[in-house]
């Protein structure tokens, strides 16, 4: 696919985007609101998985630490702008990846992901039990702040469901264009060279671990932002926001979309949120049905939904050149 | 001349083994030094020492006269040593140019650079393409490196040690597998772009080593059973015994179809 | 002071009872993955579905020792299909597909006894032999079914090290675990061995499902909570190594026993400390072997 084919079709699914308010309910907006934020944990899942191949199983701590930490913000001081409850929860994100990642990052394989799903587990554990500072499960809600305010722009209300959709566009289409970024700066380099090659990299006279733990940084300062979002959209944080099935769920989007890929979170998170939707309205064993759908994914199709449409594409190519010789 | 690297009573024992037992070995700066012995003598191990892979379990590693031994390996390839692989060990899911690419990269110490794009580094650029014409893989570069042929696999894993620009280049076992022209070949690359530089050779091939080595030194069952010029190496006796014969009777495997 | 002292010999015997429950557990969970080289994740899972298939026997038959018998051997069924039928078609596609399956495996196992039983936690009754408190020393009083889960568990220990030390099967899976290549080289038939060694060690894990059922009771959560004190066993005690592995199963069993009655606001995370301690100072595990 051509650089500007590529493009075009960026351009064209951002025009989409941009208009869908004026043919979409609300019902549908309030669920692509909900697959952006998903795109951006996902996206940020990806630079662990997909392009530096770790497999975490604990990442969605980062997301509910990002949360927890606006929504304490939120709760515990009022006056506070929102812009700087969300500057914030990204913040906790980075530090929290910086902390968990230097422990782990030292692992082999099968240790790492055992280990992030630990942490994972514990602070799931901690945001369960420590009451008095995060509600328990009850979780946290009902905070006062109404608004957002931008500069030049005026007052938003947090409430209204256009603006939150294209806030969270805004701010998405900023991260992937981040997380883009940084796959083509000599860090995102040096990643998909541990990737490929760890001991090559080592002897090259590359700092691994020093790699490995500002990629750490960066995807929970990601994940950490997009956990943020999701407590003001969803208006409240809940221990169920970061255990083991939310973890879970991440791997799922990213499996259905492709874990290799740079889209494949953004199409898995897509699909997966209509799935659900659907499917929960049917029957209320959605978990165990996606759970099934999983399992025979990376059985017997691992490349996902990105993966599927390249292959498509390269079969194309192929007998376009078998038919022009 | 100096020695650049130094090893002082160095041993390596793997539970009860001795893989390497009480070495001592001076690598002249600026000169050929090759490291012969049969298999399983311990080189590679050695070559593991040289550049922290293994802590020595006994005495010590000096390169310029400061102490490496118990570095982390990236820190050692740093100070100005790089060695190649004898089972090949490149960047197989990655283009030839993006391969060079990264050890470029390294060698400047932009590897954890994030605020400006690989792409705008010119230098970098420049370097990788100069690398790839001297190891004459530039017309394969957008290729992935996994599916080139062995020879220019070959050629390739010299790139990744070159492109560093290190002081002492520590080669094992270059020119295995390859054909007696391929061998030619990439003797020819390995005078060019080794020189200035210091020079440690594993080989099997002998018509290589006494082409290639100002000194050599006889490795077996984990000690240096002499050190000296080919014609001093030639006339050992006890390197003769280990051999089991002259050492110009020594042929490679292939050699012997 | 007299009765708050005779609380430490009962903490150190229930820290015992759960210590060599975990081992139950872990102990085929390490052999496992330090021969094939996966993380099943689903292992823990199979302790549960054990723990339920003996209440589900229990409601049929009435008859714990029935279900002692019977639930372990399901167990060991379902090990030997999850590895034939699953886990080798993804051991080729590499480490991460075979996580992700196990992993996925696990959620799903989750997911389906939800459905079945619910997510309350289901009582077992404690058998009518053992109902009743053993009079240890000095005024102490144990419940006997604690004792028996005790005797039971080391008795399958002894069993175990019988089998690894005194039998060929034994030997094959002792060369296994050092050097699968090796092993198979030297005419063992590997693929015999590892569903053997799957078959035992889900076999295990059943019978710790069942006789945990009446001491813990039987819900959905028992997977996540076994899973971690497994990773805490395989973290301290090192993979492969089934001698580390009952060391950690027992010190991790006194720090949950002690740090319940102690350090009750973190007992929670103790576990995770004490982990996390291990790994910063020795990341292959107290006695495992290095990468």
């Amino acid at each position: 696919m051509n650089r500007s084919v590529q493009g075009a079709g960026i351009l064209f699914i951002l025009i989409l985007a941009v208009m869908c308010p004026w043919f979409m309910g609300k019902f549908h907006i309030y669920l692509l609101t909900e697959i952006m934020i998903y795109s951006m944990l996902g996206l940020s899942y990806y630079l662990l998985l997909g392009h530096t191949g770790l497999l975490s199983l604990g990442h969605a701590a980062y997301f509910g630490i990002g949360g927890y930490t606006t929504a304490l913000f939120l709760h515990g001081m009022p006056g506070v702008p929102v812009s700087l409850t969300l500057l914030f929860g990204a913040i906790s994100g980075l530090l929290a990846g910086f902390l968990i990642g230097s422990m782990v990052l030292r692992l082999t394989k099968i240790y790492f992901s055992f280990a992030t799903l630990a942490f994972g587990q514990m602070v799931w554990a901690i945001a369960w039990k420590w009451r008095g500072l995060t509600g328990g499960d009850d979780g946290l809600t009902g905070w006062s702040a109404r608004e957002f305010v931008f500069p030049f722009l005026g007052r938003f209300s947090l409430t209204h469901v256009t603006f939150l959709y294209y806030f969270v566009l805004l701010i998405t289409v900023i991260t992937i264009g981040v997380c883009w970024c940084f796959t083509r700066t000599p860090l995102g380099n040096t990643l998909a060279a541990v990737k490929s090659n760890p001991t090559r990299t080592n002897f090259l006279g590359i700092n691994i671990n020093a790699a490995k733990l500002m990629l750490f940084g960066f995807t929970g300062l990601i994940a950490g932002l997009s956990g943020s979002l999701f407590i003001l959209f969803k208006k409240m944080v809940a221990p169920n926001f970061l255990d083991m099935f939310m973890s879970f769920d991440v791997v799922v989007m990213s499996v259905i979309g492709g874990y290799s890929s740079f889209l494949g979170p953004i199409v898995g998170s897509f699909v997966y949120v209509y799935m659900v939707e659907y499917i929960s309205a049917v029957t209320d064993r959605w978990q165990l049905i996606m759970g099934v759908f999983f399992m025979l994914l990376v059985l017997f199709y691992p490349k996902g939904l990105v993966g599927m449409f390249k292959d498509v594409l390269k079969r194309r190519i192929f007998l376009k050149r078998k038919v022009c010789s | 001349m100096t020695p650049i690297l130094r090893l002082n009573g160095v041993s390596k024992h793997f539970g009860g083994i001795r893989v390497i037992d009480d070495v001592n070995l001076e690598i002249l700066e600026g000169e050929r030094h090759a490291l012969i012995g049969p298999n399983g003598a311990g080189k590679s191990t050695l070559f593991n020492l040289m550049t922290g892979f293994y802590s020595p379990t006994r005495g010590s590693i000096h390169f310029k006269e400061k102490r490496i031994d118990g570095l982390a390996p990236y820190k050692i390839i740093r100070l100005g040593i790089a060695r190649s692989f004898q089972i090949i060990n490149i960047f197989k899911g990655m283009q030839v140019y993006e391969n060079i690419r990264n050890a470029v990269v390294a060698k400047h110490h932009y590897s954890l650079m994030f605020d400006r794009m690989l792409g705008s580094l010119n230098e970098v650029r420049k370097e990788t393409e100069y690398i790839l014409s001297r190891i004459h893989l530039k017309p394969f570069q957008n290729e992935l490196a996994g599916t080139l042929g062995y020879g220019q696999q070959r050629a390739l894993e010299l790139g990744l040690t070159i492109a560093l620009d290190p002081e002492l280049v520590l080669l094992d076992e270059p020119g295995a597998g390859l054909t007696p022209d391929e061998t030619r070949e990439i003797v020819r690359l390995i005078r060019e772009v080794t020189a200035g530089k210091t020079l440690v050779i594993v080989e099997h091939d002998m018509d290589v080593v006494f082409d290639l080595a100002d000194r050599i030194s006889v490795l077996n069952r984990g000690t240096i059973l002499a050190t000296g010029t080919p014609e001093e190496i030639k006339r050992n006796e006890a390197v003769k015994e280990v051999y089991l014969g002259s050492l110009f009777e020594e042929k490679p495997l292939w050699q012997e179809r | 002071m007299e009765s708050q002292l005779s609380i430490l010999p009962v903490l150190f015997l229930h820290g015992l009872v759960y210590g060599m429950l975990i081992f139950l557990v872990a102990s085929g969970l390490t052999l496992v993955m330090s021969m094939m080289d996966i993380l099943n994740f689903a292992h823990a899972s199979i302790y549960m579905i054990g723990a339920f298939v003996c209440y589900q026997i229990i409601q049929w038959t009435n008859s714990f020792w029935f279900a002692l018998v019977v639930a372990p051997l399901v167990c060991a069924l379902l090990g030997v299909l999850m590895e034939r039928g699953l886990i080798r078609k993804v051991h080729a596609s590499g480490h991460v597909d075979e996580l992700l399956l196990t992993f996925g495996l696990a959620m799903v196992i989750m997911e389906v006894i939800k459905w079945i039983y619910g997510t309350n936690p289901l009582p077992v009754p404690v058998p009518r032999q053992l109902t009743r408190s053993v009079q240890l020393w000095s005024g102490i009083q144990y419940p006997s079914y604690r004792l028996f889960i005790l005797l039971l568990s080391l008795a399958v220990l002894a069993f175990l090290f019988y089998i690894l030390k005194k039998t060929r099967l034994g030997i094959s899976i002792r060369a296994c675990v050092q050097d699968g290549e090796m092993a198979s080289a030297l005419g063992t038939n590997v693929s015999v061995v590892f569903v053997t060694v799957m078959a035992i060690g889900t076999w295990l894990a059943g019978i710790a499902g069942v006789i945990v059922a009446p001491y813990l009771s039987v819900y959905p959560g028992m997977f996540s909570d076994m899973i971690l004190d497994c990773f805490a066993v395989i973290a301290v005690g090192g993979l492969g190594s089934l001698g580390g592995a009952l060391v950690a199963s027992l010190i991790v069993g006194q720090v949950q026993s002690f740090g319940v009655i102690f350090l009750p606001t973190i007992s929670i995370i103790l576990i995770y400390v004490v982990m996390v301690v291990v790994f910063t100072l020795k990341p292959s595990g107290l006695f495992g072997k290095k990468e």
